[in-house]
């Protein structure tokens, strides 16, 4: 877990994009390894490891429970 | 409020509030000074920009939230650019311009400007705006190709770059710009409108700076946005806690004759709101995608739309908020992805989305069903007979909302995104070769049916006067129909039609042009004497239409928007020969109907 500066050169036009969010990284990442799957990640800042969390815990519940939920599909 | 000498702790909330006001009103003059001097329809007719003051940081403190789907722009666009370009090389008298979604931008045609403001050598803010430029150069004239594979063929893309260097206008950064550009001489004015609006927003910032002191305002600029934090907090946490869900689709890309659809898991826990865009599909070969900040704009404006009414639009707002769209998604595009359609026709879809489909599952009153929910882009351009000059142009259709608890659907109105007005017809053919058959509400097909029905959208007949126009269009709404909610019917789609000189009847471009979508194409030369058919859609219903206030339906058959039998199929009135109401006749009508129920 720690802070890295992204140093691209300044004729690089390539982009960066938080590995969770899909938010774009500018000037540095928080890079972290998820504790199970030893995964490593670049993200905007450290909220988003605490989120990375989160987000396995509720889509645990989208794939394994999805009978109490109101899936809306809309078509006409 | 007290200037710097006195180091208080807090500004109280009465303070704050006119403090807030003043800075709202200078927004507010900067969109006027960009209105009134702007040289573009879309400008000074369309409204379609924004005006902004931001802390010595980049965060938005204010806008004059002319236009919602800037909004993710304009809170993270600054922030981006000041990080990129390193505060150190700001200096007085700068301003950067940049259009590039992949740094922050909504789509090329919408370029910002930033400039910082020093008091004594201190940096103590900046000003920004964002408006949407009519032409940037690129495959199709306006700017919106509509078969786009790439975002180079979309126009002139411009990182962060001087454009007044200290005060002086960097020539060469003009220069590739205006060369790139099929209208140059709009961009100047439109720009120089951008700039003049900087100019008197610097002007009233540094005189509320000079009254109130830096320590205090910028003390001020904090605690603004801890309140907008503080505000969406509570307002979250008064929501059940729980995992929505809802999805829609885009009908097509433009390239590939398939739906991308758009799948979003709201999850409510506690105070904090995540959005799960990560089951949507991938992202889409043509133009539909969008950058992180469309898709986040989309969401924040969705739950605002719900919530949060009188909630300060600064930095505050996203603190509670997470939004998760994986890059290679239709929700966040990956370089060289095409993604001008994204913030005009995607960015409306998952609003209305979040706020129809997902919160009429916890806020059933707050919520409306599907407005018509495209921008209906038409986009022309070529040499104007009269002058002999270059035109292009991007225009927008106005459309139906949705009906809602208390009302119908708003009748011929821009998409509630974009919050936008339409170009009248006066400048639409004074500065364009084209001359109006009809330009009316569509009363030929009834709007979504309810308690409160959809509203209408428009028909506009247009012949083309000059000999040649080009003519692109990346529109919305014309396979899928806008939904209705809790027994509303659906809206009606859009059409886009032309009926050439040697033609005896209208059909549509994909007919007459062979294209590979209805609703999305580019460069079709019309010649002089052709006629173009623009039917926007309308906007669905909601609730059970036999629950429609009789007097509402018979208002609609004497406004000619409702035939009788209309009346009595799709809301049970009847009307008597003379006009006027059956009550009781309508009473065991509608008795008669909920029995066979």
């Amino acid at each position: 877990m720690v802070w890295v500066d992204l140093i691209v050169p300044w004729h690089n036009t390539a982009v960066s994009y938080c590995e969770v969010t899909g938010n774009l990284i500018v000037g540095k990442y928080w890079e972290f390894t998820d504790k199970n799957t030893k995964e490593v990640y670049k993200v905007t800042d450290q909220s988003i490891e605490d989120l990375h969390y989160k987000l396995k815990k509720f889509r645990a519940k989208y794939t394994d429970d999805s009978s109490g939920e109101q899936l809306t599909s809309v078509t006409e | 409020m007290t200037k710097k000498s006195s180091h208080i702790d807090q500004v109280d909330r009465v303070g704050l509030s006119l403090l807030y006001n003043r800075l709202k009103n200078i927004c507010d003059e900067m969109a006027m000074s960009m209105m009134r001097t702007a040289y573009s329809p879309i400008f000074s007719e369309g409204l379609d920009f924004s005006t902004l003051i931001l802390d010595k940081k980049g965060q938005l403190i204010a806008t004059a939230g002319l236009n919602p789907a800037m909004l993710g722009a304009s809170l993270y666009a600054a922030t981006w650019v000041i990080s990129e370009v390193g505060e150190s090389n700001f200096n007085k008298g700068d301003v950067y311009c940049h259009n590039d979604p992949y740094r922050g931008g909504s789509h090329m045609p919408e370029h910002m400007l930033v400039t910082p403001m020093f008091i004594d050598g201190e940096l103590v803010a900046y000003l920004g705006n964002i408006a949407h430029l009519a032409e940037i150069g690129g495959m199709a004239p306006g700017s919106f190709a509509a078969d786009a594979t790439d975002i180079f063929q979309e126009g002139l893309r411009i990182p962060p770059v001087k454009l007044v260097d200290k005060g002086e206008q960097v020539q060469s950064v003009w220069k590739i710009m205006l060369s790139n550009h099929r209208t140059p001489a709009n961009t100047w004015g439109d720009i120089h409108a951008m700039l003049g609006s900087l100019h008197v927003g610097e002007k009233r910032l540094r005189l509320l700076f000079d009254e109130i002191g830096i320590y205090t305002l910028d003390l001020a600029f904090e605690q603004m946005i801890d309140y907008a934090e503080e505000y969406m907090r509570s307002e979250i946490e008064a929501l059940p806690d729980g995992i929505y869900y809802g999805e829609d689709c885009m009908e097509d890309d433009g390239i590939t004759d398939r739906p991308y659809w758009i799948r979003c898991r709201v999850i409510i826990d506690g105070d904090e709101v995540i959005f799960d865009f990560a089951e949507s599909d991938e992202q889409a070969i043509g133009p539909i995608n969008a950058p992180y900040v469309v898709t986040l704009s989309a969401a924040l404006n969705g739950l605002l739309y719900v919530l949060a009414k009188g909630v300060p639009v600064n930095a505050g707002i996203t603190r509670a908020v997470k939004v998760v769209a994986p890059a290679g998604t239709i929700t966040c595009v990956k370089l060289p992805g095409p993604c001008v359609g994204g913030q005009t026709e995607f960015q409306p879809r998952i609003m209305e989305l979040i706020q129809g489909i997902v919160m009429s599952q916890i806020y059933p009153e707050r919520t409306a069903a599907a407005s018509g929910n495209t921008s209906f882009n038409f986009l022309f351009g070529g040499v104007d007979p009269r002058n002999g000059e270059y035109y292009a142009h991007y225009h927008f259709e106005a459309m139906g909302w949705g009906g809602r608890e208390l009302s119908d659907g708003n009748d011929a109105q821009i998409v509630p995104h974009a919050n936008c007005r339409n170009t009248p017809v006066e400048i639409f053919e004074t500065k364009f070769p084209w001359i109006h058959h009809e330009y009316r509400l569509n009363d030929e097909e009834s709007p979504g049916v309810g308690k409160h029905r959809g509203g209408h959208g428009i028909r506009r007949v247009m012949e083309v006067m000059g000999e040649v126009i080009t003519v692109s269009a990346l529109v919305e709404r014309m396979k899928f129909k806008p939904w209705g909610l809790f027994g509303g019917s659906p809206g009606t789609n859009a059409k886009l039609e032309v009926k050439r000189v040697k033609d005896s009847d209208y059909q549509t471009f994909q007919e007459a042009y062979n294209l590979v979508s209805p609703s999305k194409f580019t460069n079709v030369r019309l010649h002089k004497g052709d006629l173009v058919r623009i039917t926007s859609p309308s906007g669905g219903g909601y609730g059970d239409p036999y629950e429609r206030n009789a007097e509402l339906v018979l208002d609609d058959f004497i406004q000619g928007l409702l035939t009788k039998e209309d009346a009595k199929n799709f809301y049970g009135v009847v009307l008597n020969n003379d006009n006027s109401l059956n009550v009781n006749s309508t009473q065991q009508y509608r008795d008669k109907i909920l029995k066979e129920i």
